[in-house]
């Protein structure tokens, strides 16, 4: 990736950086949007009981400790 | 698993519901109205091998100059979209329920993530029931609307995309009979 004009290493750099810090706000509003699921799904399963309630549950708290974890992965990886 | 047409459940309640209360249908839009959302993401996961191929195939070579970590990133993210668009799509058809009862009907709507409501209605509250069925698919597949015109606030509820619509306008006419037994 290294060219032999240092100013547009640097160029390059910052631009990975800032798409970087924006993929890390896209993870965390992902996260946010996890936990609204979340909440959601524990409404909804109380307004109507079905068979399916607690795999709802399940699934959504799979999504939810999956998106934290991606926010967790996206910071290590700077 | 996921049925649309559910006559007589034993295993379904809903908040409010009284004891004596029964549930007579309880109902989805058809399964077939998902068909468009899954298809949609079936071929969202076939997106990113797309672009690869057409970068490689018109020599653009575009790739190949975004960082790894960067492409890897934009990867994971494209397909937690995807996650959160089929979860979405999924959760808007299986919570948006009708429900007739013998002693009402109940329309639980959720709308967004964010927004729920739930509209009850009153067999002695209603007007008229007309059941439709407009378009090939429509037809072939047997789903409909159900629209109960309501006497108390002049305005009507929909029963969209369910199935049989005829057989549940025909309920619902039956119940109210049972509501209203010196009606005409």
């Amino acid at each position: 990736m290294l060219s032999d004009n240092p100013g547009l290493d640097f160029t390059l750099s910052s631009l990975s950086f800032t798409f970087q810090i924006g993929f890390i706000v896209l993870a965390i509003a992902y996260f946010i949007f996890a936990l609204i699921i979340i909440r959601q799904i524990n409404l909804m399963t109380e307004t109507v009981t079905t068979e399916v309630a607690s795999l709802l549950k399940i699934l959504s708290l799979v999504l939810g400790l999956l998106s934290l974890g991606v926010v967790i992965w996206f910071i290590r990886l700077i | 698993m996921f049925p649309a047409f559910l006559d007589k459940p034993d295993k379904i309640s809903f908040v409010d519901q009284e004891e004596d209360e029964v549930i007579e249908l309880f109902l989805r839009r058809h399964g077939i109205t998902n068909f468009p959302w899954i298809v949609l993401s079936i071929l969202g996961l076939f997106i990113p091998a797309l672009v690869v191929f057409l970068d490689q195939a018109l020599q653009i070579n575009f790739i190949s100059k975004i960082p790894e970590k960067l492409a890897l990133e934009a990867l994971v993210l494209w397909y937690l979209f995807i996650i959160a668009f089929v979860f979405e799509s999924f959760l808007s058809w299986y919570f948006n329920i009708y429900i007739m009862t013998n002693q009402q009907l109940v329309d639980i709507n959720f709308r967004s993530l964010l927004f729920r409501d739930i509209v009850t209605i009153q067999y002695n509250d209603i007007q008229g029931v007309t059941s439709q069925i407009q378009g090939i698919i429509r037809s072939f597949f047997n789903f409909g609307d159900v629209l109960v015109e309501t006497a108390a606030k002049n305005e009507s509820v929909d029963f969209n995309d369910v199935p049989k619509p005829d057989q549940v306008a025909d309920r619902i006419d039956d119940l109210q009979k049972t509501m209203k037994p010196n009606a005409v």
